[in-house]
Order: C-alpha cells, then structure tokens, then sequence
C-alpha cells in the first residue's frame, strides 16, 4: 500500500487503522524513502505563495479573538491529562520531523549546488535524482524545477531515471552555450568545458561511449578523472 | 492441455525456431572475408561477416551480432577470424570471434600494468607486439603477445618519459626495419582537463630488435603528433621499395596545435633517417585542412582523409558532423584530387580497405546513407558498392577478416 494524501488526511482525522497509523509513522520517520517531489514551476511560485499567505492572514484573523480570552492561569499544564500530554508531544515530534524532513527535500531538489576547490580529488554526491562527480576545481549548480545545470570545469553525471537538463557551461561565457540533453537512467555523461586554440570555452557533453571520439589525450584523462 | 500448457509450447516452439534462425544465419560467420562494424541510430553496434563488398546489401542488425561489450570500434586488431582487443578498464587482452550468433570470447590474459594499446604489430602469424603508455607509472611499455598460448612478455619501451613542463605522450607508429623497431612518439602538457598542447619536436626512437636497447633518436619540427592510434584509423604504410611515410596530425583531434600542418613525412630504407629533403605539407596544398587518416594505393599513390574546417564548430561536434573528405595524393609529384564522395563522419574510423590496388571507403552520409565506395585510381572512377541498411549512425570499421 502506498502512503497517499488522502491516507496522511485519514491518519490526521485519527481515523486510521492500527496498520495504517503504523505505515504512515513510519514513512514519516523513514529518511530514506524514494519520494518523488516536484517543485512548482519559477511562473507559479509567486501566485502559491500569495495564496497560502492570504490562507495563512485568514487563519490568523480567525484564531486572534480566541487568543486573548485564553489566560496565562486557563493554560495550566497541570490541568491537562499525562496521557494527553504525551500524544501531543508525540504528534509534535512527528509532525517536525514531517515537516524538517519536507524542508530538506525541498532545498535539495530543488537548488542542487556543488562546488569543488580540491587540486587533485572529485568529490562525489548521491542525491534522489543523479549521483555526481565533480571534477577539481569545478563547481556546478542544478535547478530540479527548471531542468537547468550551470557548471564550470568537468563533472559526471549518472542520472536515476530518464531526465532532460538544459546544460550550460557558465565559465563559457561570453556567448553563453546552451545544449538540451535528454539523459537515460543509470549511464554515465561527462560535461565539459574545453579549449582548443580554435575554440575558446567550448563545451562537450557527451555519453560515456562516445568518449573514445575525443583526442586521445583527453579521453585518457577523463577516464582516469572519473575512473571510467 | 489447458489453454496456458498451449500457450507456453507456442511460446518455447517460437523461440527456438528463432534462435535456431538466428544460429543458422550466423554458422560460419567467423570465415567470412571481411568484417564490418557499424553504430545505429538506437546507440547499439554490430558487427557483421561477408563475402563480398562489392555490391549488395546487408543489414547489421539483422544480419550480425551486437558488439559485446559495447563502443569497442577504436580497440579491435582482426586477423584470421579473430577479435584481439585489451580492455582498458582491466588489462585484460581478449581473443574473441563470431559463433552462434554472439560476439564471443574465446581467451584472454592479464597485461600488468598496461591498459592502452597505442599500436600494435603483428610480428608474426601468431605474435603480436602492442605499444602503449601507461600513465600511472608515466612508463611507455611494450608487450609482446603469442596469441596462441596468450603467453606475454612486457617491460618498458626505451623512450624518454615525459620530462620538463611534460605530463603526458602519444606514441603514434611502430615500424620494424630488418632488425630494428622505430617507434615514432611526442609529448604533451595537460591543465586540469580542460587543454593539452603538444611538444612542437616529434621524435624517432630506433630500438635494436628483439635486445629492445635504444640506438638512435630522430627529432624533426617541421610538425607533430606522428601517426595515431592504429587499431583505430591507419595513419602510416610502407612503399613497394621498403620506403615507410607518415601522417603527422597537429589538428584539434589529436595534437591540438592546428597552427603546425598536417604533413607526411618518409623514412628511406636505406637511410635509417626521416628523410629532410621530403614533407608533403596536407595544410598548404589545395586541401588547406588538418588530416588524420592515411592509406596506401600502391604506385605512389595514397588516400588522406581531412577535416573540412567551418563544417564542425569543435572538439564537442567533430565526430557527429559530416564533414570529412577523401584526397587521392601522388606522394612524389605531391599533388591532390579530390573524390568525389559524400562528406563522411566519425573522427577516426577503420574506413579504407585497399586490395589489388582498389580502395574500398566506408561512407557514412547523412544525406546518402551508409555504403562501401569503391575507387580504381587506373581510371578513376568511383562506385557504390556494399550497402548498409537499417538505420545506421556510423559506418566505423570495414577489414580483413580472414
């Protein structure tokens, strides 16, 4: 059974059964569970946020004349059950457990960003949706609601699940390239930022197995960097 | 008999009718004459056995048998229905050959401390020499391979390692003359992945054969980056009088100081020297492009396969690009022609058979799709041959299998 909305509305109505309740407690407090979040677009941000805002204006309204009838003596922990006490602070701590693990979630999904300033060693990352490498003195920073990766210097990336990205090399500049790549799961892509006498800042990227059509020098190179 | 016991006697009936098919098709294809090795669209290569190369059509898909492992076209050596290739991720040199419808490995054997086959040379039937640099121990080595016992003899080739500003070398040919080997190399400064730049010397080592003893070191400037890696596109030849020319490439796919010309140079027989009085500059002739592919026609003549500059913008599209050409050179008079033939691409291919002084060329056009070209440089004329169909991405090895 799958942990749904309308499951997490049930348990909140504490209209669970025992199994339900003990599913969803556990996939509250379970940090490695696969979730798939997927952040508003950059255009709907603004109208969510107005809107939860005006939510939350209303909901402050409407509790503000109960908040001042309530006195500091009416509020007396003592006067509340040990047994109430104890469901609440554990509803509490789930729910801020619920609530710091969304957070985390969000910021990394979301902005995803690396940097490297090692000399000689990558530094290498397992987020939900790609492992990476970062190459030295690379740095990069991906953002999930856009598909858009900006990086400078050389990174690995292996995708979990079929993916598109807009790659840019920002360290590329001034022409500013873009390339849209459509990424298979579990294989490896190597994006790099190059110079040739011909061609400044140019930008490869490409799929493990096309690495033997670079110069054999930068193949070898590249193979050793990320011990491919 | 339930419906489901019917279903899976269908189901077992058609398979082995098919693999059976499939088993048939592919029964002696190791004794075939020549081998094909092909990319398709779908990301997949095949590789396919056939007689003939002069007409007809074969699908590879079809027909072959999928390269196992994949992207092996740059590492195959092909000799008497043979695969020999080294893994470069293990070391591992491997005997492989096509039977029952699979690319199969037959042998292999461990080379300690070597990973990357920079040119090879069949001393004999049965024994290989393959040259290589091995950068962990910044070592170029040799290892000298019965390919019958998979027994191996390897220790360092007597070449300076990369000194100075230098990080990193390219060992380009190997040529033996009677009893000498002469191993042609440069060395490269790499930064951070992102650029290298080549030694503007190019160097001869001759090496006394079989002690492995270094007695002379050739230097020329004229350009650089000799030859290149021969399991992947042939780059050097010796003439009927014993005479061995070739290609230096400074071009951004392999030397990357594309401000030195593409040229050919000779090494007389006679006079165990690169011969100073002869450089065919590629860059300065009509062509006017880098070159990295180099064949012998016989009677003077030879193919060069070039770069066709404002077609591919760098590094990142020089393979996925048409834009290579195929000159037909006369070595002595050093004058070009151009064929006429579709704009191929791929960097580096195993592309140009040359047999009874016929040129057969592995083109593969966007435009006009993947076929074998033959030229008769006796009267020039220029014909499509073998056709590939399906839907092909790169035409990238046609040879000898047997």
């Amino acid at each position: 059974m799958k942990v749904t909305r309308e499951l997490i509305e049930k348990y909140h109505a504490g209209k669970c059964t025992p199994e339900e309740m003990l599913m969803v407690e556990e996939w509250l407090l379970d940090d490695e569970a696969e979730e798939e979040f997927i952040a508003p677009k950059a255009t709907d941000r603004k109208t969510l946020r107005d809107a939860i805002w005006e939510d939350l204006q209303a909901e402050i309204k409407s509790f503000e004349p109960e908040k001042t009838s309530i006195s500091k003596s009416s509020f007396s922990v003592r006067s509340i059950p040990f047994w109430k006490l104890a469901v609440a602070a554990a509803a509490v701590f789930i729910l801020g457990t619920f609530l710091y693990n969304s957070k985390q979630q969000a910021s990394v999904d979301e902005v995803f960003v690396l940097k490297n300033s090692s000399d000689t060693t990558n530094k290498n990352v397992s987020e939900s949706l790609y492992t990476i490498s970062l190459a030295p003195k690379s740095n990069i920073e991906i953002d999930n609601s856009t598909g858009n990766i900006d990086f400078c210097g050389a990174v690995l990336i292996n995708p979990k699940r079929d993916i598109e990205f807009t790659i840019q090399g920002t360290c590329a500049a001034p022409d500013e390239q873009k390339e849209k790549l459509f990424l298979k799961k579990g294989q490896n892509y190597i994006a790099l930022n190059y110079n040739s006498p011909e061609n400044e800042n140019e930008m490869i990227i490409l799929e493990e197995g096309s690495l033997t059509s670079l110069p054999p020098v930068v193949k070898r190179q590249l193979m050793e960097q990320f011990n491919i | 008999m339930t419906p489901r016991t019917i279903l899976l006697l269908s189901l077992s009936f058609l398979f082995f009718s098919i693999v059976g098919c499939k088993q048939s098709n592919h029964e002696d294809a190791s004794s075939k004459k020549y081998s094909i090795y092909a990319g398709l669209k779908n990301g997949q290569d095949f590789l396919v056995t056939t007689d003939t190369i002069d007409s007809g059509i074969i699908d590879p898909e079809k027909q072959g048998v999928l390269a196992d492992p994949q992207r092996i076209f740059h590492d195959l050596i092909v000799r008497d229905g043979h695969y020999y290739r080294l893994d470069q991720r293990t070391g591992m040199f491997s005997e492989s050959t096509i039977s029952d419808g699979l690319f199969k490995e037959n042998k292999s054997v461990k080379i300690e401390g070597f990973n990357d086959i920079e040119n090879y040379n069949w001393i004999s039937k049965d024994t290989l020499m393959l040259i290589g640099y091995e950068e962990k121990s910044k070592k170029a080595r040799y290892a000298k391979i019965n390919v019958q016992h998979m027994s191996v003899v390897q220790n360092e080739l007597p070449i300076p390692r990369p000194f100075g500003n230098y990080n990193w070398m390219s060992i380009g040919f190997s040529k033996f003359f009677d009893n000498k080997l002469f191993v042609g190399y440069c060395y490269h400064s790499t930064t951070n992945l992102h650029s290298y730049t080549t030694s503007d010397t190019l160097y001869t080592e001759v090496i006394s054969y079989p002690e492995m003893k270094s007695v002379n070191r050739l230097k020329d400037t004229r350009t650089t980056y000799p030859g290149g890696i021969n399991s992947a596109m042939e780059s050097f030849f010796t003439d009927e009088s014993g005479d061995f020319y070739f290609l230096a490439c400074p071009g951004i796919a392999t030397g990357n100081v594309p401000e030195k010309s593409t040229g050919i140079l000779r090494i007389k027989k006679a006079d165990n020297q690169i011969d100073p009085d002869y450089f065919f500059n590629i860059s300065a002739s009509p062509i006017q492009n880098h070159g990295y592919g180099l064949w012998y026609l016989g009677k003077g003549r030879a193919i060069v396969r070039t770069e066709r500059k404002g077609v591919f913008t760098g590094v990142n599209d020089h393979w996925k690009v048409p834009h290579f050409d195929y000159y037909v050179l006369d070595l002595i008079k050093q004058t070009t022609r151009r064929l006429e033939l579709p704009l191929d691409k791929g960097t580096r291919k195993q592309c140009v058979l040359v047999e009874n002084g016929i040129a057969h060329i592995a083109i593969n056009s966007d435009k006009e799709g993947s076929a074998v070209w033959i030229y008769n440089p006796e009267n020039e004329s220029l014909k499509k041959g073998l056709q590939l169909a399906g839907e092909i991405n790169y035409f990238l090895r046609l040879e000898r299998l047997n």
